[in-house]
């Protein structure tokens, strides 16, 4: 073992100590540290905005509604407008929808509304004292009996059990997150209920049941849906009801893991030298005279691009973390990922979750580099090999979806550029139907043995 | 000399051929602990292919490499655990210092510690510019190091190829010193491989002479000289007076003698030539004639010998 570790240290040597690889390690470094930065200056511009809309709504005025209702003669709208207008609620302040449904201006998708229905008395003069006296532990209880025996009600109990009084403006900065997601409990549960189809039952209920783990479990940050490969992939974060979202460093922390492939780029670099670079120098013959078999020198040289990536990656995560903390302070540390599937809570700490996400994504890496690392050692030739590598890894997925857009080649669906980006088909975002978590790894698995084979050949039973 | 000395490197019945040349024919030949070893042929015989498959850097079709009694294909690790070398040329890491790149080695041998590397530094004359990049180093100094590497793990077999290419006249003879130092006080098995016997016969105990992908034979340097000599030794004389010479001493016995360009030619046999011609030269003088230059004629050299040896292996290979 001491003396595989001995050739390791050498390959370290010989990497490190070339300017060159020690430019890549600082172009990684800077990268990472540069992501959250720019992050913040992305969200500096849209804060902007933002301030503009909050202002709008915390006071908001609503003469022009009520001037167009004059002039159309819509007596409903004048009235329910001016009463706005008079209790000063604003367009997300929680007495709104009591308001609408005051004035028959609610739909059927609103529980203000909809408890109104099993109301025998005068609705009207109901929530207007609940409005008047700001009594929502009243309309609370109220929409509690109402909803009967339906799961609705637990989210209703949660905010009068802890005392969570709802928000007079849910854009307000110190909005109480609990709020939001309460409201996107009871609104799922309640959509889950009246909707049609299996599958939109099911996604409602998966949604309240992870806005209910949140409250239970007092996660006031859910990250999930934030990283960069969710959003592209078109998965929502689950959808909150009132509030904003908050930019905390968790925004740039999990949009973080694209530097992977950064990294990937770089590990093809030194993989498809490693090998060739002996050759070109002409020190592979030194190398080789010693007393250590040549698979023993393979496996070492093998084994330090592999560590080497994960070095660079858990380095990368490191750096970002911090970044992210410099750029976006500490608060919000507990974040965690909840998201529910089929019915499964799935919550782990945002720590872990990040960390997931980069490990999935290295396999991308480390198929990419083994291929340049067997091109390396059968070609001899440092630049073909990082050449060919990089052109693997960016334009192979895009010609198996190209073929299969273009001339319907469902072939494509057998190569490793259809399998290795294990972080889109975990997600279920995959290229071709069908394709399933363990049939990518049994493709990858195949490739790397074909890969690693081919290295040994090109290496072990040359002539030098 | 060598019948008790213990075997360092043992060749039998090596071929190889690259694609349809058979590069090496049935190479035999043993090298033995002590001695400097010389692996003599003109350039493409096939000496550096021999050597490789020595080494392990090519594969054998046929034959047995056995080095201390280790075969090269069965046991690597041990066979090359006896042997340093340089193949070709000393390329080394150009990135690194010289220190650094003996490290490297230094980690895949057994037993070589910071204080050797420093040891060998100064063997090689290398101690005052050790951390300096290799980058910046004369091909003489590569040679160097390639020297200090070879010899770091203090191997019992020391394969050099054409050692001494690249070196200045004083680091040839450094390097030669170097070899027969290695080989005569610590018994170490050194080949040297050259295509210059003028080289070779300055340090080499024995040779083994190869042309055309065969092994022609291997020699004592004793053999060597003596088959280059023949029976008889050739002196020539300059004097002042030539055919006065000649005429008295016609009528001597034992030696021949005849005039060439103004000189006098005595064929002495080689048991008495020393007698005939302190006799000869005596006789000169008595008779009062000037005695300017007395020589004694070189046979065929050593390189001629070779180069007879090995021409009629006529078309040359690689």
């Amino acid at each position: 073992m001491n003396k595989f570790f001995s050739l390791v240290k050498n390959e370290y040597i010989k990497i490190l100590k070339k300017k060159s690889t020690l430019f890549i390690f600082i172009l990684v470094a800077v990268f990472a540290f540069g992501m959250a930065g720019l992050m913040k200056i992305v969200m500096y511009f849209d804060e902007d905005g933002l301030a503009d809309v909050k202002e709008e709504m915390v006071s908001y005025d609503y003469s022009d509604e009520i001037a167009t209702a004059k002039e159309e003669k819509d007596e409903k709208g004048l009235n329910y407008h001016t009463y706005l207008q008079d209790n000063k609620i604003n367009p997300t302040n929680w007495k709104k929808p009591l308001a609408q449904a005051m004035f028959g201006m609610g739909d059927m998708y609103d529980t203000a509304t909809v408890a109104a229905l099993t109301y025998d008395g005068d609705i009207y003069t109901l929530y207007d004292g609940f409005i008047k006296n700001s009594d929502w532990k009243g309309y609370y209880e109220f929409l509690i009996k109402s909803v009967g025996d339906s799961e609705v009600k637990w989210g209703y109990q949660f905010l009068l059990d802890h005392d969570i009084a709802p928000e007079e403006n849910s854009f307000a900065d110190d909005a109480d997150w609990r709020n939001a997601v309460a409201n996107t409990y009871t609104e799922n549960t309640f959509m889950a209920e009246m909707a049609g189809n299996d599958k939109q039952k099911q996604k409602c209920k998966d949604m309240a049941l992870t806005a209910k783990y949140r409250l239970e479990n007092d996660v006031s940050v859910n990250i999930a849906g934030s990283s960069l490969a969710e959003m592209e992939s078109g998965q929502d974060s689950p959808y909150e009801s009132g509030g904003i979202e908050k930019q905390t460093m968790w925004s740039s922390f999990s949009t973080s893991t694209s530097v992977v492939s950064f990294i990937g780029l770089l590990i093809i670099v030194i993989a498809g030298g490693i090998i060739a670079s002996e050759f070109s120098n002409g020190t592979i013959k030194f190398l080789l005279i010693n007393p250590r078999t040549r698979g023993k020198i393979l496996f070492a040289k093998y084994f330090t691009v592999i560590t080497i990536g994960y070095i660079m990656i858990i380095l990368c995560y490191i750096i970002s973390l911090i970044s992210s903390v410099i750029f976006f302070g500490t608060s919000d540390m507990g974040a965690m990922y909840v998201q529910t599937s089929a019915g499964v809570t799935k919550h782990v700490s945002g720590f872990t979750y990040i960390f997931e996400q980069y490990l999935l994504s290295s396999v991308y890496v480390v198929v990419m580099a083994t291929f340049a690392f067997a091109i390396s050692s059968v070609v001899k030739s440092s630049s073909l090999a990082i050449g060919l590598g990089i052109f693997a890894m960016s334009m192979g997925e895009n010609a198996v979806q190209i073929l299969k857009k273009a001339f319907n080649v469902d072939a494509g669906r057998y190569t490793i550029f259809a399998n290795s980006n294990l972080q889109t088909i975990a997600m279920g975002q995959t290229i071709f139907p069908g394709q399933t978590i363990g049939f990518a790894i049994a493709v990858i698995v195949i490739h790397m043995a074909v890969f690693l084979l081919t290295a040994w050949d090109g290496f072990v039973r040359r002539d030098v | 000399m060598p019948e008790n000395k213990k075997v360092a490197l043992k060749i039998e019945g090596l071929n190889k051929t690259l694609g349809k040349r058979h590069i090496l024919h049935d190479i035999a030949f043993e090298a033995y602990e002590g001695e400097v070893f010389g692996f003599l042929g003109p350039n493409g015989a096939g000496k550096t292919t021999t050597i490789k498959c020595a080494v392990g850097l090519i594969s054998m079709d046929s034959g047995k490499i056995e080095i201390e009694g280790k075969d090269v294909n069965k046991d690597f690790e041990g066979a090359m655990a006896n042997v340093g070398g340089i193949v070709e040329n000393p390329e080394m890491y150009k990135y690194l210092t010289a220190r650094q790149n003996l490290e490297q080695y230094a980690r895949m041998r057994d037993g070589v510690t910071p204080e050797r590397i420093e040891e060998v530094a100064k063997i090689v004359g290398l101690s005052n510019r050790i951390d300096e990049k290799v980058g910046k180093y004369s091909l003489g100094m590569r040679q160097r190091i390639g020297v200090a590497q070879a010899i770091l793990h203090k191997p019992k077999l020391l394969i050099l190829d054409e050692p001494t290419n690249g070196l200045d006249p004083a680091g040839i003879k450094e390097l030669r010193d170097i070899l027969k130092h290695l080989a005569h006080e610590e018994g170490v098995c050194v080949i040297v491989s050259s295509h210059l016997m003028s080289e070779m016969e300055l340090m080499c105990d024995r040779v083994g002479i190869i042309a055309n992908g065969s092994m022609l034979g291997v020699y004592t340097l004793e053999e060597m000289i003596s088959s280059s000599n023949g029976a008889t030794t050739d002196y020539l004389i300059k004097c002042s007076d030539v055919n006065r010479a000649y005429e008295l001493l016609e009528n001597d016995e034992g030696y021949e003698k005849k005039i060439v360009n103004e000189e006098l030619e005595i064929v002495a046999p080689n048991e008495n030539a020393h007698e005939i011609i302190s006799a000869v030269n005596r006789k000169i003088i008595l008779a009062d004639i000037g005695l300017y230059e007395v020589t004694k004629r070189e046979k065929k050299k050593l390189e001629e010998v070779f180069i007879e040896m090995t021409a009629n292996g006529g078309d040359q290979i690689e």
